[in-house]
């Protein structure tokens, strides 16, 4: 009883320990509000990056010239891997120039690189998140590359940006591609509308497989926006036989996209098709694998952030350490009095430790409390901030995300919270040691 | 061990109780103390400064271990014990009172005094008891004069109120035998003399064993008996007035 009674009296009365508290709080509340931080950017990330790509890729080694009768190998595919796979699509990924002119900027037409890919639109749509991506509510509803309202308006209302003669094929562009955004402005410029023609420069396999520069039009039909600025700012979506057309790849595809039922299937189908496939002429990955390096970095960030911040509780504990060894030293007589009144060395030790408990259990749980509701507040809490300081501290366009990711995994907070106890209690441990030890008779004598 | 008390009867023995500290070099400072305590007797101890006094009644409470020699506690020896039936001995068959008194800071004059039974019992136990250790600490302060001061903390009561404090929770736990050391040591004339009166009273009422260590000689007069301790050994005096003396001094 004297343990509760004590630390209780040691709690109200010794005002140096609540440095100790309020260091383990702070330490407690920035841990969970940048773990928080991190898992909703990380998890944000990977449904995004997981949207775009399906569960399982079948890439060929020799993009340029790629693999003969995807649908002869997808049926193998199927065959093998049997009920587990839902979906699947092929398509043609390559490298190209696209050059348009844009209304009212340059009367020359503006260049950049680009990555080409081929799609069947409702087949992408069975193997990923291509259909919520695209921004025209026609062409969500039925996903395909043909003129929708929006565009033969603006065509009409731009003859001389338009070239009526032919039929071109659509084609679908990263938002990133066809808009902008300068400093200081508050929204996105276009420079390239639906309904606008452009012309892709690419490689096309020539005579005896050589590379050879193919060009072709297309019509802008739709814009394509994932909010990942990597696929934002680099894809273009054109039908495939159009592509297998200008890049002299007919009947071939070099990529085929596999939905499966359960994605943690994925492994075991990788494996499968590992040895179904020549490996000489097909590379077979999951999503994560190709997303390896940035998924990767993520995680290795979020590590490090958390080990630089356990420090802050291992100070705390340093802290809780060096009042407690004060406190010993001070409390010699007092400790020597509970022993002679028939207090128990382990019931010593039980007061010091259950003090460091004591201490880092408000510590922790305040700073819990405070992490928590500084977490779910955060976004109003930047943009008062931001109000106030007049500095974006979180600049959407570089982080291409409307507000800060969030995510509050109560796990992660028992985590935390636990860790956090156990260093106080750690750090309680070499001067409750200390004090169960002393012996009474010398420490009676103290005055 | 039995807590019934049976006037006359051997409680506490020493036996040849040797006691060397080793500071660089073998300090000898007990050396073959026999003693023979009875129950209900009060027994003073004078010496001079340095004699062993302390040294020996911490023995007899078990807080310090003999070199040589044995300490029995109604016959069966106590010192070679494991240190939980020592914490229980000095938890519930003695009680120490203290020169420097050695309350508490944080806790108030009646907690300070519950505070051997908060030893004694979880927190469940004393929970349930607690209105009746509760007025068993009041009943006690109140002996001692300090009904008018249970919530006080030590820092607020004078040197006198403190250590009446100390005999209060001393008593809590209704010991057998109450050490004593200097009580009045630290204390001006007139209150340590209230103090040893009040000892006095308390120990007759409650038919206790009264073990007083002081270097006031004429306090230690008014004991039952009087043992002298010089160079580490142990004399009787001319106050032996117990009438069954089986002590053995050496």
């Amino acid at each position: 009883m004297y343990i509760f009674k004590l630390c209780g009296r040691y709690m109200t009365t010794r005002k140096i320990a609540l440095a100790s508290v309020i260091s383990i709080l702070l330490g407690v509340a920035t841990l969970i509000v940048v773990n928080s931080v991190m898992t909703g950017f990380r998890t944000k990330m990977r449904e995004r990056l997981h949207g775009i790509l399906s569960d399982v890729v079948v890439e060929s080694r020799s993009p340029l010239s790629g693999f003969p009768e995807p649908d002869v190998i997808m049926k193998r595919i199927k065959a093998t891997c049997g009920d587990r796979v839902v979906g699947m699509t092929p398509a043609i990924e390559t490298v190209g120039l696209l050059s348009y002119k844009p209304k009212g900027y340059s009367a020359n037409p503006l260049t950049r690189e680009v990555q080409i890919v081929g799609i069947d639109p409702k087949g992408r749509c069975e193997v990923g998140d291509f259909r919520s991506h695209l921004l025209d509510k026609e062409n969500q509803a039925d996903p395909s590359f043909k003129l929708r309202s929006n565009a033969l308006a603006w065509r009409e209302m731009n003859p001389d940006l338009i070239d009526s003669k032919e039929e071109w094929p659509g084609t679908i562009l990263g938002y990133q591609i066809a808009t902008f955004r300068s400093h200081g402005m508050q929204s996105d410029e276009y420079l390239i509308y639906p309904g606008h023609e452009v012309i892709i420069t690419t490689v096309a396999n020539g005579d005896g497989g050589r590379p050879e520069p193919a060009s072709y039009k297309f019509i802008v039909t739709d814009l394509y926006r994932s909010d990942m600025s990597e696929y934002d700012q680099r894809y273009m979506f054109v039908p495939l036989e159009a592509l297998q057309k200008v890049c002299g790849m007919q009947g071939r595809a070099n990529t085929i996209q596999i939905k499966l039922r359960h994605e943690s299937d994925a492994p075991a189908v990788v494996a499968a098709l590992r040895t179904m496939l020549p490996p000489q002429f097909f590379m077979v990955s999951t999503w994560e694998e190709k997303q390896g390096p940035l998924l990767q970095a993520v995680k290795v960030e979020a590590f490090l952030m958390n080990l630089v911040l356990f420090f802050i509780i291992a100070v705390a504990g340093f802290g809780i350490l060096s009042t407690f060894a004060m406190m010993v030293i001070e409390k010699t007589r007092d400790i020597g009095l509970l022993k002679a009144l028939g207090a128990s060395h382990r019931g010593v030790m039980g007061l010091f430790l259950a003090y460091g408990l004591a201490l880092g259990m408000i510590g922790a749980f305040c700073g819990a409390a405070f992490g928590i509701l500084f977490t779910i507040y955060l976004n109003p809490i930047e943009a008062v901030l931001t109000q106030w300081t007049g500095y974006e501290i979180f600049p959407r366009d570089i982080y291409y995300f409307d507000e800060i990711p969030i995510l509050l995994d109560p796990l992660n907070v028992v985590w935390v919270v636990i860790g956090s106890l156990l260093i106080a209690v750690a750090a309680a441990v070499f001067p409750a040691r200390r004090a169960s030890r002393l012996n009474p008779v010398e420490t009676l004598r103290y005055e | 061990m039995s807590n019934v008390r049976v006037h006359g009867e051997v409680i506490l023995r020493a036996e040849n109780v040797h006691r060397v500290f080793y500071k660089g070099s073998e300090v000898p400072v007990l050396r073959g103390v026999n003693l023979d305590v009875n129950a209900g007797e009060f027994l003073s101890i004078v010496g001079s400064s340095g004699s062993g006094k302390t040294t020996f009644l911490h023995i007899l409470g078990t807080l310090d271990k003999p070199t040589e020699g044995a300490v029995y506690w109604r016959g069966d020896r106590i010192d070679n014990q494991p240190p939980r039936v020592k914490d229980k001995y000095r938890n519930q068959s003695v009680g120490f009172v203290f020169q420097f008194y050695h309350l508490l800071p944080e806790l108030s004059t009646l907690e300070n005094v519950l505070l051997p039974k908060m030893i004694d019992l979880g927190p469940i136990q004393f929970w349930r008891n607690k209105s009746k250790l509760t007025q068993q600490a009041k009943d006690l302060l109140a002996r001692v004069g300090l009904a008018h001061r249970l919530h006080h903390r030590p820092s607020e009561l004078s040197g006198g109120e403190m250590q009446r404090t100390a005999i209060a929770r001393s008593l809590i736990s209704e010991p057998e035998v109450l050490l004593a050391d200097e009580p009045t040591g630290n204390l001006d004339a007139e209150t340590g003399q209230k103090i040893f009166v009040l000892l006095d009273e308390i120990r007759r009422e409650a038919n206790l064993t009264l073990i007083l260590v002081t270097h006031d000689v004429s306090l230690a007069q008014r004991a039952d008996r009087m043992l002298r301790l010089t160079q580490g050994v142990l004399a009787g005096s001319a106050t032996e007035s117990w009438p069954r003396p089986s002590i053995v001094a050496s």
